[in-house]
């Protein structure tokens, strides 16, 4: 299992984050999702067999483009 | 006190914009995931099935959003409301339309000012998202009262204002069935809307013009003297300049008439004397806008008209000035000028 960060842009209220946790959630393998509309910052815990490019499309499907950070 | 008009406009503005594209998405997602589950394929369903989660959805928001509304109201007017009140709000929630439109375009200094709800009330919408229960919908729709967009807070403004605890409630139901139209197509389409940035950008220039007309009203609805009225292209014609002044013995009574029709007052222009005191009375005629409620902000006076028939308003002896009257809206205005 590991961890990882992205930063959102394009969100302007609570459900536009709850919608990207929801497609993230769908993804097989992602344990969690938690999007904060303040620090524009997603993190989710996934196998580590889901790579970054299948949690970026999951965050486009929702509408948003996700950028992986390294911190 | 409320147009009607602009809250059902935003009703229909939030449907194509902030609520169908996200509380949408979560809609969309519940149903899908819950018609998987009951190994429900597509060509097994009909219209009735596509349709009833978002019926239930909708009935559920408009229940919770309909009582908040009822709250705000009761709130509001416990506070006590007069005209000026309803020129304020007006401004705040064009503001937080402006917010919203601006940082759809990607303006990022208003990033801070975003309504975030505590995450406890986070968790409770993400509960009913992923919920297996027949009841997941409606409890969806309840529960997105806790994740205001900033057209929903801007709505609740209006209806925190509106004067009455009916009227709030009425606010908030119009609103919610204005969104009505959009979520329908989108449950029937049962997929998650194409939403590009270009169709983001153009959607905010959207958000940012309704701002704008609601900041508008809002000026206009204080008395400001700066509003779009003050532009080219807007305001008074040339045509409806005022008439001369009538000769007016000191401490002699004035009686002054203005038409309020559905798309403005007749004439634009009126003019009294300060000598008296004015009486200024307004006469409809099978009237159905939001000119039937009819204020003059600066002096703190407001009046309902009844759809045909007159009242009238005492306003006492008069400083010399110009004296806006609009629609407690500010969508139509007119002045009373009281010369020396």
């Amino acid at each position: 299992m590991r961890t990882v960060t992205f930063a959102i842009a394009g969100m302007h209220c609570a459900s536009c984050g709850l919608l990207i946790d929801d497609c993230l959630l769908d993804v097989e393998g992602v344990a969690d999702a938690r999007t904060n509309l303040k620090t524009e910052r997603t993190v989710v815990r996934a196998d580590d067999t889901v790579g970054d490019a299948e949690l970026v499309a999951a965050i486009a499907e929702a509408g948003y483009v996700g950028t992986l950070q390294h911190d | 006190m409320v147009n009607w008009w602009l809250v059902l406009s935003a009703g229909l503005l939030a449907g194509a914009t902030t609520c169908a594209v996200t509380q949408g998405g979560l809609l969309v997602g519940l149903i899908a995931r819950q018609r998987k589950a009951a190994g429900v394929t597509a060509g097994r369903r009909s219209a009735a099935d596509d349709l009833a989660p978002v019926g239930g959805f909708l009935a559920g928001k408009l229940l919770s959003h309909t009582a908040l509304g009822g709250v705000l109201g009761a709130l509001g007017t416990a506070f006590g409301f007069d005209p000026r009140v309803g020129a304020v709000a007006l401004l705040v929630a064009g503001a937080l339309l402006l917010m919203l439109g601006l940082g759809s375009l990607g303006v990022p200094v208003l990033r801070d000012v975003r309504f975030t709800p505590p995450e406890a009330w986070l968790s409770v919408v993400r509960g009913q998202t992923r919920s297996r229960s027949a009841a997941a919908p409606f409890l969806l729709g309840l529960a997105v009262l806790l994740v205001p967009c900033g057209v929903t807070l801007s709505m609740e403004v209006l209806a925190a204002t509106s004067g009455s605890a009916l009227t709030g409630a009425l606010v908030m139901a119009v609103f919610v069935l204005g969104t009505a139209p959009l979520f329908t197509l989108y449950g029937y389409l049962s997929q998650k809307l194409p939403f590009g940035r270009a169709m983001s950008t153009a959607l905010g220039a959207l958000v940012v013009v309704f701002g704008l007309i609601t900041v508008n009203a809002g000026l206009v609805a204080a008395g400001s003297p700066v509003s779009l009225g003050g532009l080219p292209g807007f305001g008074t014609p040339a045509a409806t300049v005022a008439a001369p002044p009538p000769s007016v013995a000191p401490g002699q009574r004035q009686d002054v008439r203005v038409q309020a029709l559905n798309d403005g007052y007749s004439p634009r222009v009126v003019t009294a004397s300060a000598k008296g005191p004015v009486r200024l009375t307004f006469s409809t005629d099978r009237v159905a806008s939001c000119i039937l409620s009819t204020a003059l902000p600066t002096l703190g006076k407001q009046v309902i008209l009844p759809q045909t028939g007159s009242k009238t308003l005492d306003l006492g002896t008069l400083a010399p000035g110009d004296y806006p009257i609009s629609c407690s809206m500010g969508m139509y205005t007119a002045t009373l000028r009281v010369v020396a």
